[in-house]
């Protein structure tokens, strides 16, 4: 496994919101994570980077323990955190907001043309993204802020990218666009963990699924039969 | 707005550099206009001193997101240090200035050692704090400081064994400062040092997912900023002889940040902007004696309510809506010139 999870449990102040999560995701794999609103998934992908303390569990990445690294060291790890909500810096320019994410990336820090190839890779994935570059981020459109924010994460050039809800307020066919240029990633070689609501897609999109409620994950299996699976229609799928 | 002002912007925007270059030239032409008069020079000097405290004051609250509001503290630090070893170990300006510097950026740093987990108000009140200690110990440490006597007998600054005595010359040499550190942190802020800041400031937990152990970055800022408040109390030193505890209280924390609020946060040309409008105006009304002090307020209060990004702020955002007018009138005519 690339990324194994045990055990995990998060804790905001005396509630807890993640109990005993264990998981794992294979290398150039999806796995998406569904589940409503509240169900814990975006506190796991806080958890799993360390940008929230753990109140226990055990985190390992490509067979070294990261569970109380700092979040820094996450990334030079080789984890890719995609935020919920995009959270793009508005005042930069795309450009600006390309080269902190490079910021991140320790094989930039030794060899000054990684960062240039990887802003050609996300250009070339993103040609918008390109036309334009002197312009602020809080002023694209949100599927383009989307697409700022993969880039910015796809400058790290990690081996892991963890999306949080990337179709969140967007309109369906941004949303399509964007799954597609998922896949696409995962075509480069990296492995993808998907945090989504539209669960839908997410099953469609991945190989293997794990579905989340109130903190605890309680079904797990391929992703197709996930999708065929008549509990997850019923709860997940409107059907 | 009218298609002519549109022209004249965009004219002015293409001829930047020339009018960066008369800028300098005016800056540099200064003392030759008034050769006579010290009070015109005096205030001159007192703008570009302000202009380089505020841009100092500028890296921390506006382009880290971090919000201090006592930085007389490490323009006092940075005086005191200068004072000491000029008059107990005999030391010159040039040796006095980058010590001063660095020991306010060393001190700086292990205040924020234990302030950079803090935010806004927070942080704030821990600046303030701090800032009213260094005055207090400035004035009851009477062995180093000479306390309430203050320390005189300080220098002037000179190069190569020249004294600059004269007003003119103490004017080049603090734009010659201000300039050196405007440069400075125009650099840094283009690095990847600078960029990570400005992601904090933006969005810190979007700065730490992206790898950037935001809280050492916090302390290498105060430092970096802290740095060039210090280096401005060395001159300070230097140009007045003497320095005095009550020289450094919170109300001269509050000039320096009233000046970049007038300015604008954020903008590089923010300092030099507040600095202008804010050493010059109350001079103009000295009349008023101690009620002139009252501007610095109303300043601010008109600021936040006409252009709560400052007035160079402002300003970009009339450039900017200007030049989309433009891209208008460019897309109307079939691309042509304008």
């Amino acid at each position: 496994m690339l990324l194994q999870v045990e055990h995990l449990r998060i804790r905001y102040g005396h509630v807890e919101v993640l109990h005993d999560v264990s998981f794992g995701v294979d290398t150039k794999e999806i796995v998406t994570i569904i589940g409503s609103n509240g169900a814990g998934k975006s506190s796991m992908l806080m958890g799993i980077s360390n940008l929230v303390d753990k109140a226990g569990g055990r985190v390992v990445f490509k067979g070294t323990d990261i569970t109380s690294s700092p979040p820094a060291q996450v990334v030079a790890a080789g984890i890719g955190h995609i935020p919920e909500g995009r959270l793009i810096f508005p005042w930069l320019t795309v450009e600006e907001n390309l080269l902190i994410g490079d910021s991140g990336n320790p094989k930039s820090h030794r060899d000054k043309s990684v960062t240039q190839k990887n802003m050609d890779l996300v250009y070339r994935l993103f040609p918008k993204l390109k036309e334009r570059r002197a312009q602020n981020g809080g002023t694209l459109s949100g599927g383009e802020q989307q697409m700022l924010a993969i880039g910015r994460g796809l400058m790290l050039d990690p081996d892991l990218i963890m999306f949080d809800e990337p179709s969140l307020g967007l309109a369906p066919v941004i949303v399509e666009d964007i799954f597609e240029h998922i896949l696409a990633i995962r075509d480069m070689g990296k492995t993808i963990l998907l945090i989504e609501q539209n669960a839908s897609m997410a099953l469609q999109l991945a190989d293997r699924a794990y579905v989340m409620e109130t903190g605890t994950i309680t079904h797990t299996g391929n992703a197709k039969d996930l999708l065929n699976d008549p509990k997850v229609i019923n709860a997940y799928l409107g059907i | 707005m009218s298609s002519p002002m549109v022209s004249g912007i965009l004219f002015c925007r293409r001829y930047s550099r020339f009018f960066f270059v008369l800028l300098v030239a005016a800056l540099l032409a200064f003392p030759l206009l008034f050769p006579e008069d010290p009070y015109i020079m005096r205030v001159a000097i007192n703008v570009i001193l302000y202009s380089m405290l505020a841009t100092s004051l500028n890296m921390i609250n506006g382009y880290s997101g971090q919000f201090s509001i006592g930085h007389a503290a490490f323009y006092c630090i940075g005086a005191y240090t200068a004072a000491i070893l000029s008059t107990r170990l005999g030391w010159g300006f040039w040796q006095c200035l980058p010590v001063s510097g660095l020991m306010a950026a060393f001190v700086s740093f292990f205040l924020s050692v234990p302030t950079a987990r803090l935010k806004g108000v927070f942080l704030a009140l821990c600046t303030i704090g701090f800032s009213e200690i260094v005055r207090l110990i400035a004035l009851n440490w009477v062995s180093l400081t000479r306390g309430p006597m203050g320390m005189p007998g300080i220098p002037s600054p000179s190069v190569f064994g020249y004294e600059m005595l004269d007003n003119r010359e103490l004017y080049y040499l603090i734009l010659f400062l201000c300039s050196v550190c405007m440069f400075t942190c125009s650099r840094v802020l283009k690095s990847r040092l600078g960029r990570a800041w400005m992601a904090i400031r933006e969005d810190e937990l979007a700065a730490r997912a992206m790898g950037i152990p935001t809280q050492r970055y916090k302390m290498y800022n105060f430092a970096f900023a802290t740095f060039w408040a210090g280096v401005a109390g060395c001159f300070y030193a230097f140009m007045a002889n003497f320095v005095s505890s009550d020289s450094f209280s919170n109300e001269e924390s509050f000039a320096i940040i009233s000046i970049l609020l007038v300015g604008g946060q954020g903008f590089m040309a923010g300092g030099p902007v507040g600095a202008l409008i804010l050493t010059i105006l109350p001079e103009t009304i000295r009349f008023l004696a101690e009620y002139r002090q009252i501007v610095f307020g109303l300043a601010i209060l008109f600021t936040m309510h006409f252009a709560p990004r400052g007035l160079v702020g402002k300003f970009v955002e009339w450039i900017a809506r200007l030049d989309r007018e433009a891209k208008d009138i460019d897309m109307s005519i079939g691309g042509g010139d304008i």
